[in-house]
């Protein structure tokens, strides 16, 4: 290394101080203008993760949010190069460091996450899309789906209910459909039961719905197997008009 | 060629008017690859088309080339994939540091103007260099301290574009806002300058937030005594691709694109024998 230990330090003091906000810089620089650098830098993390998180910021007081974005900021090291990425770090640091139980919001976690995706599933890299038909037979094909999507289990209802109208006292569960759509891009989400969320897991494990029904029933059992098949062929039709199920694979 | 042409940082504000729109004519656009690498979806689709209508230059802003970390491979791996498929020739990056301790700022510091920096960072230049197959031009910041600065900004610029045998990003409105905070004169700071190193030129406006401080904002129109150490400074260097950056606080696009006929003018006039015989 070329660098001598001495400018190293003063690199890392500087970028600390832009870092926590602590100025253990004293001759090294200008000390009446230094405190642009920690303000550039500060604003330059606090808009990034505004933008990411619109429902959150609009709800949470000034206090709070500037508390969650210090400490992440002054403590976790910022590993992406890429800043659009950088809410994803936040939203994992949140959860390894128990924001939810420190800031007394238990739902904290969901509405990150689900902001998060939002925003991820619009920016993520394109997917390959699996070869498909457009006919088929919905109980013996298998059914070929948009790959560009994420099911997301949560306890509150995030995506639903505003943070200042969700009752914490009785958690549930919940799951969420999100997914891009391919020709606009834009994103979408819908509220899903289980019994079609692990629909759309043996989707995945290429199984048609004949099979599907067949895996299931033991975990539902259900009283009309029949009527079952009915309502899941229903839903992947439904889901067909949505751009989320493309049709039936072609082996 | 874009030597002697305008062009533009592309903005996701200008998409439509890029797309659709006649008033923005650049004759090249600029983007920092990472906002762009791992884009897919519908601003990847805009990107594609955008691309294919317009060259593309980059200018990068993570590399952090002035950083007492390692260089990241990883990143630099993905880089390389990206100006060879969308085919940038001309590939820059802040003389500056961005990261620090494993730990990304998303901004630009400043590097102590030292001995020991200068000879560090012309080795990663160098490996920069060999790794991407390319030359890379290395730009002068704005700076609002100096830090721990043992030489002039000039020999520490100079030292490091002909030790590593890079390429220089010449940014105007830099020296401007920089001559103004740390009081020297811009004109002399440029003529030390390596100018046969100069590949690429910026301008920008900047914003005066005390009575002897200006931040470089990219928010505010270009004034005029930057258009004229520009029109100083082009007659001093080969013709080169001449960029405007506006990040922020974006005017009519008419106003904009004013300010890229202004810039392509004064190129003209220099850089055009015949248009300086006219003048
Ligand atoms: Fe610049």
């Amino acid at each position: 290394m070329l660098l001598q230990t001495d400018t190293k330090k003063i690199q890392s003091k500087l970028s600390d101080y832009c870092r926590t906000g602590e100025n253990t810089l004293t001759t090294e620089v200008n000390q009446k203008r230094v405190h642009h650098y920690r303000r550039l830098v500060y604003n330059i993390i606090d808009d990034i993760l505004q933008s990411a998180f619109p429902v959150f910021y609009g709800f949470a007081d000034t206090k709070l949010w500037d508390d969650m974005v210090n400490t992440f900021y002054s403590n976790h090291a910022c590993s992406t190069p890429q800043i659009w990425k950088l809410p994803g770090e936040f939203y994992q640091y949140a959860c390894e460091n128990d924001f939810k139980e420190k800031y007394k919001l238990p739902y904290l976690e969901d509405l990150l996450l689900f902001e998060w995706m939002e925003l991820d599933i619009h920016t993520m890299k394109d997917e390959e899309y699996p070869a498909y038909k457009t006919k088929g037979d919905w109980n013996t094909d298998v059914i070929a789906i948009n790959p560009e999507y994420r099911i997301l289990s949560v306890k509150y209802p995030v995506h639903t209910t505003h943070p200042s109208e969700i009752k914490t006292d009785n958690p549930s569960q919940y799951f969420i459909l999100i997914y891009r759509e391919p020709e606009t891009g834009r994103v979408q989400f819908i509220d899903i039961s289980v019994l079609y969320a692990l629909t759309i897991e043996k989707i995945e494990e290429e199984k048609s719905i004949t099979e599907i029904v067949e895996e299931l029933q033991p975990v539902f059992n259900f009283p009309d197997k029949a009527f079952a098949q009915e309502q899941i062929i229903n839903f992947c039709k439904d889901l067909q008009k949505k751009e989320f199920v493309l049709g039936f694979r072609k082996q | 060629m874009l030597n002697g042409k305008t062009g533009i940082g592309f903005r996701k504000d200008f998409e439509e008017d890029f797309l659709t729109g006649t008033i923005l004519k650049p004759y090249f656009i600029e983007v920092a690859p990472e906002n762009w690498i791992d884009m897919g979806g519908y601003w990847k689709k805009i990107f594609d088309k955008v691309t294919e209508r317009y060259p593309l230059t980059c200018h990068g802003l993570s590399l952090s080339l002035g950083s007492p970390d390692e260089l990241d491979w990883d990143f630099l791996k993905k880089l390389k994939v990206f100006l060879k498929q969308y085919k940038v020739q001309l590939y820059s990056e802040h003389l500056s540091y961005a990261k620090c301790d494993n730990a990304h700022l998303y901004d630009l510091l400043p590097i102590p103007f030292r001995e020991d920096a200068v000879k560090h960072i012309i080795e990663r230049i160098k490996t920069v260099q060999d790794f991407l197959e390319q030359k890379i031009a290395i730009e002068n910041v704005s700076y609002y301290t100096p830090v721990a600065a043992e030489m002039e900004e000039y020999t520490f610029i100079s030292e490091i574009v002909n030790g590593a045998d890079c390429r220089l990003l010449l940014d105007v409105n830099n020296v401007y806002v920089n001559s103004f905070n740390h009081k020297y004169d811009a004109h002399d700071f440029i003529k030390r300058l390596p100018l046969d190193k100069v590949a690429y030129m910026h301008m920008a406006g900047h914003l005066q937030v005390e009575e002897d401080l200006i931040i470089d904002t990219h928010a505010e129109n270009i004034i005029d005594p930057v258009f004229d150490l520009f029109d100083y400074t082009i007659q001093l260097v080969k013709p080169v691709p001449v960029l405007l950056e506006r990040d922020y606080n974006f005017p009519e696009f008419e106003q904009l694109q004013g300010e890229l006929n202004r810039l392509q003018k004064i190129c003209n006039n220099a850089w055009i024998p015949q248009h300086a015989a006219a003048n």
